[in-house]
């Protein structure tokens, strides 16, 4: 660990993208719950532009995707494809390249964010000069993944691999299509490719850099072989041919054309196959070592997320019919719903990323098991109570605006809800802390034995935190 | 275009023939694909998924302009970028959708023409705004803008007091812009105050109006009719179909008075309950009650506007007494004021004005109180010659039983008769009368 931006060392790409996913994990929490807070003290930061709740919220969202989960994700990637394709990275000065360069375009993006500089497209909020860097940055470390890729010693590909690639195709179409600034389309027009955008960065990019992960670190951490590999060409491919055609299910309450609601409808809905091949896969695999995830919180993380994902995928089938959509959209079980994706199935698979990774990336354990407990605990507590206060929150909202009372009459209803998101953000936001404490007392220990662990070898099981699984 | 159309058409196929072709050949094999058949089949489903659901809703779909759309005025585009840059989407969509009430005509594709960026909306925390345009005063809206609690107090909106009173106009205008052009349905609230009673049957569609009732309009129907009334209907309607329930001075257009229908057909009755009436919160009742119960429920209301016609004689009972103030109550009627031209009863009159009254009416009577900005339908102005002719009997009903379906309250409990009377006293001298 030298302060030298650029590194060509091993592994040293992936420890940049994971150490600096971590400084917008936290920092997402914590806008997070300032936003929540104002959900219930909107006066909280009165006559302060930078920081009143619509910007806010945008800041929010771009740290978490494209800040914590992207990078978390690309950490991951660029862990796992030189430990399945037998090489080390083609490049790691580019990667660092690549890694400086995104969170410079996202730190600048998000500060002008914060000044009023935005586009007003959810999840596209940037301004158009961070979006060429952070194209750039994307165009940097896919390069570098399919070079690798590419010369790889072992023959087969392994499943995690192929969401690799699939993330690393998707990414550049997607942002490309999302943030054309310079091709503008007109009034509705631009809502629909705005809906394309953001089903393809939670459903294609975030997903295939999620599965990744699950794909490698459910084998690695149980030793055994993947169940199944047809199951697994079922996820891959069904996710591939059914997620791009989502969007109109944004837009199932506007007036948009019949045939491209419908066409959202039904790949929604047929989208259960793919997720529920990839669940099944993973959690048959496990069968037969569950004390593991008992006793290893990397794994405990990736199951956890793999359930919130079934839930995600269930629930997403679920309100993109017609009629549950009629009921629920605009309210905040959407915003719940918001949550169980980025925050329930992604970030949990993430974190049992970083849980496996980091111990591997630094050369030495985590140095503290119970504030690695305190981070789940306190995570999975938060998450459940903010996920169901929202979903209560819309169907209070649901129900009355459909017996007809005025929204702004509904308000007032739904500041218990809104308090009980307060103290389950609060949690949340006190987790990522003591986990980024630990990680930075990992990362300044004395390491007195160095388990230097070639990249090239496979991954084997070490339990984190020194628990009382260790062996 | 049509080349285009057809040319995309065949590439997406490609595209999904390849994908199925990569997909399906590792899938039969039951091995992994290869590389360049995963870059290439990725690639191709998501080039289908663009060509699909971003690239053919840009060449077909063509939504006719509608007269709600318009190129906005340079201040009403200022405000748009400012109503951007604040995230105000975050909360408020521009979306009017068929199940939502009270919230004026239905958004259509052809509203959104001119826009440059759309702004749809993530959620609702706050009201949709697709057609607030005109609901509120600018003065209403720049208070709410800057002091969200001073207009309702539940509310959670962030205060945009930091924004300059240039950017503040700005973006009011451009609320005001919003759903400005979109005509507005016609209203029928309040039937039995319309002159031309044919015209207003003939609104009735012609498959309502070919209707047989299917329940007759009896009491023990009405009874019946009833209980489902003060289920559904009373909240707003009240417990006696004056329109005076709970609910009905907190909507901006006043539930109709269902004692004066009398003169409507029954089909009317039915029509407009399973209908709904549109631009009010009166709501569709086909969706949520069977058609036997829509039937008992228009028994009930006949039944309401025939009792109510039996208990008041269309003649007054003195009809010296009726003019344009109306029918004054029996209670009320031939009152005399106690302290006519008396300077001490106005002055006692003048001090209760302005403690109670002068917040809605203004302090010199003309209807333009610090609240009166925010009130549909306004506080009466009593300066000119409207009221001069106007029997203090009238005043002094008004002032005592409130007038329902404005923001006029009762003053009967919170007054004594005594000072009533001296604020009419005082509020006669608005218009001249000693």
């Amino acid at each position: 660990m030298g302060i030298r931006l650029i590194d060509g060392s091993s592994d040293s790409t992936a420890r940049r993208y994971v150490l600096t996913s971590v400084f917008w994990l936290v920092l997402a929490l914590a806008v997070g719950l300032v936003t929540a807070i104002q959900l219930v003290w909107p006066d909280l930061t009165r006559g302060i532009p930078q920081l009143q709740f619509g910007r806010l919220r945008a800041a929010y969202l771009n740290a978490a995707v494209l800040g914590w989960l992207s990078l978390a994700g690309l950490g991951a990637a660029h862990y796992i494809v030189p430990r399945l394709t037998g090489r080390p990275l083609w490049s790691e000065r580019l990667g660092n390249w690549g890694v400086w360069l995104w969170n410079g375009a996202l730190l600048t993006g998000v500060t002008g964010l914060l000044h009023g500089w935005t586009e007003g497209r959810e999840y596209a909020e940037l301004a158009w000069p961070f979006d060429l860097l952070l194209l750039a940055a994307a165009g940097l470390a896919g390069c570098n993944l399919l070079a690798t890729v590419a010369r790889r010693a072992e023959d087969e590909l392994y499943v995690s691999v192929w969401y690799v690639v699939g993330a690393v195709v998707w990414f550049p179409v997607i942002y490309v299509v999302g943030n054309r600034t310079f091709v503008r389309v007109w009034g509705l027009h631009d809502a629909i490719v705005n809906s394309f955008y953001a089903q393809g960065l939670v459903g294609l990019w975030l997903t295939a850099l999620a599965l990744a992960a699950a794909y490698h670190l459910v084998p690695v951490l149980t030793e055994r072989a993947l169940y199944g590999r047809r199951l697994a060409l079922v996820g891959f491919w069904g996710l591939a041919l059914l997620y791009p055609f989502t969007g109109g299910v944004h837009l199932l309450q506007a007036p948009v054309p019949e045939w491209l609601k419908g066409m959202g409808v039904v790949a929604s809905a047929l989208l259960l196959v793919p997720v529920s091949a990839v669940v099944t896969n993973l959690f048959v695999t496990l069968s037969g070592r569950w004390d593991r995830v008992y006793r290893d919180i990397a794994l405990r993380w990736v199951v956890t997320g793999g359930f919130h994902f079934l839930m995600a995928g269930a629930l997403g089938a679920f309100q993109a019919t017609r009629w549950v959509n009629w009921y629920l959209q605009y309210s905040q079980w959407m915003v719940a719903y918001h949550h169980l994706v980025l925050w329930g199935a992604f970030s949990f698979i993430a974190l049992g990323a970083l849980y496996h990774a980091v111990p591997r990336l630094l050369a030495r354990p985590w140095f503290s098991g119970g504030l690695a407990e305190a981070h789940f605990w306190l995570t999975l507590a938060g998450f459940t109570l903010t996920f169901w206060s929202l979903a209560a929150a819309g169907l209070v909202q649901s129900a009355a605006w459909l017996s007809g009372s005025p929204v702004q009459q509904v308000v007032p209803y739904l500041k218990p809800h809104f308090v009980a998101a307060v103290s389950g953000a609060a949690a949340m936001a006190l987790g990522q802390s003591l986990f980024a404490y630990n990680l930075y007392l990992t990362a300044r220990a004395r390491v007195e034995r160095a388990p230097a662990e070639p990249a090239a070898a496979p991954a084997a099981f070490v339990p984190a935190g020194g628990g009382p699984g260790a062996a | 275009m049509v080349v285009a159309l057809w040319a995309g058409l065949a590439l997406a196929i490609v595209a999904v023939l390849l994908v199925a072709l990569v997909g399906g050949r590792s899938l039969a094999g039951g091995r992994s694909p290869r590389l360049r058949g995963l870059m290439v089949g990725t690639g191709a489903a998501v080039a289908a998924g663009v060509f699909a659901t971003v690239w053919l809703p840009l060449a077909a779909f063509r939504p006719p302009v509608t007269a709600a759309a318009h190129p906005l005025s340079e201040l009403e585009a200022y405000g748009r970028r400012v109503y951007t840059r604040e995230g105000c989407y975050a909360c408020h969509t521009q979306v009017a959708r068929p199940q939502d009430w009270n919230v004026g005509s239905v958004s259509e594709a052809g509203d959104y023409a001119y826009q440059p960026w759309h702004l749809l909306g993530a959620g609702r925390v706050g009201p949709d705004l697709a057609n607030v345009g005109g609901r509120y005063s600018d003065a209403w809206l720049t208070t709410h803008l800057k002091n969200p609690r001073a207009t309702f107090p539940g509310s959670v909106m962030p205060p945009y007091a930091h924004l300059s009173s240039d950017e503040l106009r700005a973006v009011v205008a451009y609320l005001q812009s919003l759903g400005r052009d979109k005509a507005r349905p016609r209203l029928f609230t309040d039937p039995g105050r319309q002159r031309d009673f044919e015209a207003v049957e003939a609104a009735v569609p012609d498959r309502y109006a070919a209707l047989e009732p299917k329940v007759a309009v009896a009491p023990n129907t009405a009874n019946a009719g009833y209980g489902i009334y003060l289920q559904n209907c009373a909240v707003c309607h009240g417990d006696t179909g004056r329109g005076d329930g709970p609910r009905a001075a907190t909507l901006a257009r006043p539930p109709a008075d269902l004692t004066r229908t009398g003169r409507q057909s029954l089909q009317y009755i039915y029509w407009r309950i399973a209908e709904g009436v549109p631009g009010t919160a009166m709501p569709a009742w086909k969706l949520t009650l069977h058609e036997e119960q829509l039937w008992y429920l228009t028994a009930y209301v006949r039944w309401v506007a025939a009792e109510a016609a039996q208990a008041e004689p269309a003649e007054p009972a003195e009809p010296g007494l009726a003019g344009p103030w109306g029918e004054i109550p029996a209670r009320f009627a031939g009152l005399e004021n106690p302290f006519r031209g008396q300077a001490a009863a106005r002055e006692a009159g003048s001090q209760i004005w302005g403690g109670m009254c002068a917040v809605c009416h203004g302090p010199a009577g003309a209807g333009d109180g610090p609240a009166a900005a925010s009130m549909v339908p306004r506080p009466a102005d009593f300066t000119g010659d409207r009221y001069r002719d106007y029997p203090d009997s009238f005043f002094f009903w008004i002032t005592t039983a409130g007038k329902p379906g404005t923001g006029m309250p009762a003053w009967e409990d919170l007054l004594t008769e005594e000072q009533r009377w001296q604020v009419v006293t005082f509020l006669r001298t608005f218009h001249g009368v000693e």
